[in-house]
C-alpha cells in the first residue's frame, strides 16, 4: 500500500464516517486535563512551597510539612499512569464515589503536577530576596499576606519558563488517559489506525498535533515573559 | 517607647548580643555606632522583631512582643519549684536568692512547678500584643531599601496602609503623592524601583515607612550602600524628619551625621553597649579604650 492510499483512508475515515468528532473531542479533552491539571497543581504547588520554605516553628506547621514531604514523595516516585489507575479503579469504588473518567484525570493530572510544581516554586521562592519577606513584615503586614502580594508574584516571574516546561509536559503526558477510558487525542487517532488496520498516517497526524500544541504554548510563554519583564527594566 | 530589656541573641553557637538594655523615650534620636559584627544591627532588628531574642524582652509602650523572661520578674523566681527548694534548704534572704538563680540560670522550665507556670502564663495573656499591630507603630528602613520590586512606586507606599489602616485608594494615593512631594520624587510615582538610583531608593522607603504613621522610626544603616556622592540627600531627609520630631534610632557609621541629629549615642562592641552618651560628649571624651581606638580609626 503506497502513501496516497494510506492519505486516502485516513481522509476517509477522519471526514466521511466522521471520526474527526472524535478528534476534536480529544483535542479538548487534552486541553481540559492540561490546563485544569496545571491551574490545580500551581495552587496546591504554591500551598506546599510556602508551607516548605516556613521557618518551622508551630507544630502544625510542622505536621504539615511532613504531610507534603510525603505527598511529595509519592506522587513525583510512582508513574502517573499508575496514581490514574488506582485514583479510578481503586479509590472511586473504595469511597463509593461516582466522578467521570475525565474528572478523575483532571484530579490525578493536578495532584501530580502539584507535587512538581511545589518543588519548581519552592526554588522561585528562595529566589526572592529575604529582604522583600522583612520589608512587608516591617510594615505589619501579616506572613500571607507579606506572600500573597509580594514574595509569590515575584517567585512566579523567575519560574515561568520552568511552569511552562511543566504545561508542555501534562500536555504530551494526557496520551495515558485512555488506560481510564477517557478520549483523547491519541486514543482518537488510535481509534482510526484499528479501524482500518492502518497507523502511519493517524499517528504522525496525532504527533503533528501534538507538536503545534507545544509550538504554540512556548510562544505563549515567551510573550508572558517580555510583559513582566517589563517592570525591571533598567 | 521602646523599652529592651537584657536580651541576648544567639545564632547557633554564636552568641550576637550578651545582656543589652535600653530604654528609648519619645522625641529621642538614638543613634548606635560600633565596628562591624559588634551586634548593631542585630539589636536594632530585635526592637520590631525581625530577629527574636535569645532571652530578654523587648516592650513597645506597654505591649510585650517577646515571651515573658522569667530573670526579669522576682515573683516569677520565687514561685519557682527552684526558689522554694533552695529557700528551705539555705534559708538565705529572697534577694540573695533571686540574685543567685539568676546568675547560675537555675530556672527549668519544664519542673518549675503550677505555680510558676500560672503565673508565666498570666503575664504573657495580660501583656503580650499580635506583634504585626505593634509592627504598624514602627517604621524601619534598610541598608539594602528592599523596595517591593513587583510593584510601582506609588503601590510601594500604599499597600501597607490600604491593606492595614483600611484607607481607601484615594486617601492613600493622595498621601503618598504628598510624602513624594515632600522628597521631590513625586514624578517617579508610576515607575517601578528597578529603574532608580540607590538614593532615590532609600529616599522612597523612608516615605514608605511613614506613609503608616510610625511612632518611631528605625534605621538600619541607611546609607551604606549608597554611592557616596548620594548618601547627602537620603541624610537630609532623616535630618528633615528628625527635627519635625520624630523619635527615631539609627544604626550608622556617618559620624558627621550620628553627632549632629543624635540627642543620645550609644558604642556597641562584641554584642554589649560600652559606652552611653550625648554624642559631642562622646566624640570629644571617649571612656573607653575600645572606643578610642575605634574613633582613631574612623575619623
Amino acid at each position: 500500500m503506497n502513501f496516497n492510499a494510506k492519505l486516502s483512508k485516513f481522509w476517509v475515515s477522519m471526514f466521511e464516517k466522521g471520526a474527526y468528532r472524535r478528534v476534536l473531542t480529544g483535542l479538548k479533552n487534552t486541553v481540559i486535563i492540561a490546563v485544569l491539571g496545571l491551574v490545580i497543581g500551581i495552587v496546591i504547588g504554591t500551598l506546599i512551597a510556602v508551607i516548605r520554605v516556613v521557618p518551622k516553628t508551630n507544630k502544625l506547621v510542622k505536621a504539615l510539612d511532613k504531610i507534603a514531604a510525603v505527598y511529595v514523595a509519592f506522587f513525583r516516585g510512582t508513574p502517573m499512569v499508575a496514581q490514574l489507575l488506582i485514583g479510578y479503579f481503586v479509590l472511586l469504588p473504595l469511597l463509593n464515589i461516582k466522578l467521570s473518567s475525565l474528572a478523575v484525570c483532571v484530579l490525578i493530572f493536578g495532584l501530580n503536577s502539584g507535587a512538581y510544581v511545589s518543588e519548581i516554586m519552592r526554588s522561585g521562592l528562595l529566589s526572592v530576596d529575604i529582604g522583600q519577606t522583612e520589608a512587608g513584615r516591617a510594615l505589619g503586614l501579616s506572613f500571607a499576606s507579606t506572600m500573597m502580594r509580594i514574595v509569590v508574584p515575584q517567585a512566579v516571574k523567575n519560574i515561568l519558563p520552568t511552569i511552562g516546561n511543566e504545561f508542555i509536559t501534562l500536555i504530551k503526558e494526557t496520551s495515558i488517559v485512555s488506560f481510564v477510558g477517557a478520549v483523547d487525542l491519541y486514543s482518537a487517532f488510535n481509534y482510526i489506525g484499528s479501524a482500518n488496520y492502518e497507523f502511519m498516517v493517524p499517528y504522525l497526524s496525532m504527533a503533528l498535533i501534538y507538536i503545534v500544541l507545544v509550538l504554540g504554548i512556548s510562544g505563549l510563554i515567551k510573550i508572558m515573559e517580555r510583559r513582566l519583564r517589563a517592570g525591571d527594566k533598567r | 517607647m521602646i523599652s529592651v530589656k537584657n536580651i541576648y541573641k544567639d545564632f547557633g553557637s554564636l552568641r550576637v548580643l550578651k545582656g543589652v538594655s535600653c530604654e528609648i523615650e519619645k522625641g529621642e534620636k538614638i543613634v548606635i555606632i560600633g565596628p562591624s559584627g559588634s551586634g548593631k544591627s542585630t539589636f536594632l532588628r530585635c526592637m520590631n522583631l525581625l530577629e527574636a531574642p535569645t532571652y530578654g524582652e523587648v516592650w513597645v509602650d506597654d505591649d510585650l512582643v517577646t515571651p515573658i523572661d522569667p530573670y526579669l520578674h522576682p515573683d516569677v523566681i520565687m514561685a519557682s519549684n527552684t526558689f522554694q527548694k533552695l529557700k528551705a534548704s539555705t534559708g538565705e534572704t529572697d534577694e540573695a536568692l533571686i540574685a543567685k538563680i539568676k546568675k547560675e540560670d537555675l530556672l527549668h522550665e519544664k519542673h518549675e512547678g503550677a505555680a510558676y507556670k500560672k503565673l508565666m502564663k498570666t503575664l504573657y495573656k495580660e501583656h503580650a500584643m499580635d506583634i504585626n499591630l505593634v509592627r504598624q507603630r514602627i517604621g524601619m528602613v534598610f541598608q539594602q531599601f528592599n523596595l517591593f520590586a513587583n510593584l510601582t512606586v506609588l503601590d510601594n507606599i500604599t499597600l501597607a496602609p490600604m491593606k492595614l489602616k483600611g484607607k481607601s485608594k484615594t486617601e492613600a494615593e493622595e498621601r503618598a503623592y504628598q510624602l513624594l512631594e515632600r522628597i521631590g520624587l513625586r514624578d517617579k510615582a508610576n515607575v517601578y524601583p528597578s529603574t532608580l538610583s540607590g538614593g532615590q531608593k532609600q529616599r522612597i522607603a523612608i516615605v514608605r515607612a511613614l506613609a503608616m504613621d510610625p511612632e518611631i522610626m528605625l534605621f538600619d544603616e541607611p546609607t551604606s550602600a549608597l554611592d557616596p556622592e548620594m548618601v547627602g540627600e537620603v541624610l537630609d531627609v532623616i535630618k528633615e524628619l528628625a527635627h519635625s520630631g520624630m523619635t527615631m534610632v539609627v544604626v550608622t557609621h556617618e559620624m558627621g551625621f550620628a553627632r549632629e541629629v543624635g540627642t543620645r549615642l550609644l558604642f556597641m562592641d562584641e554584642g554589649q553597649i560600652l559606652e552611653e552618651a550625648p554624642p559631642a560628649a562622646f566624640f570629644a571624651n571617649p571612656k573607653t579604650d575600645r572606643a578610642k581606638e575605634f574613633l582613631s580609626k574612623v575619623l
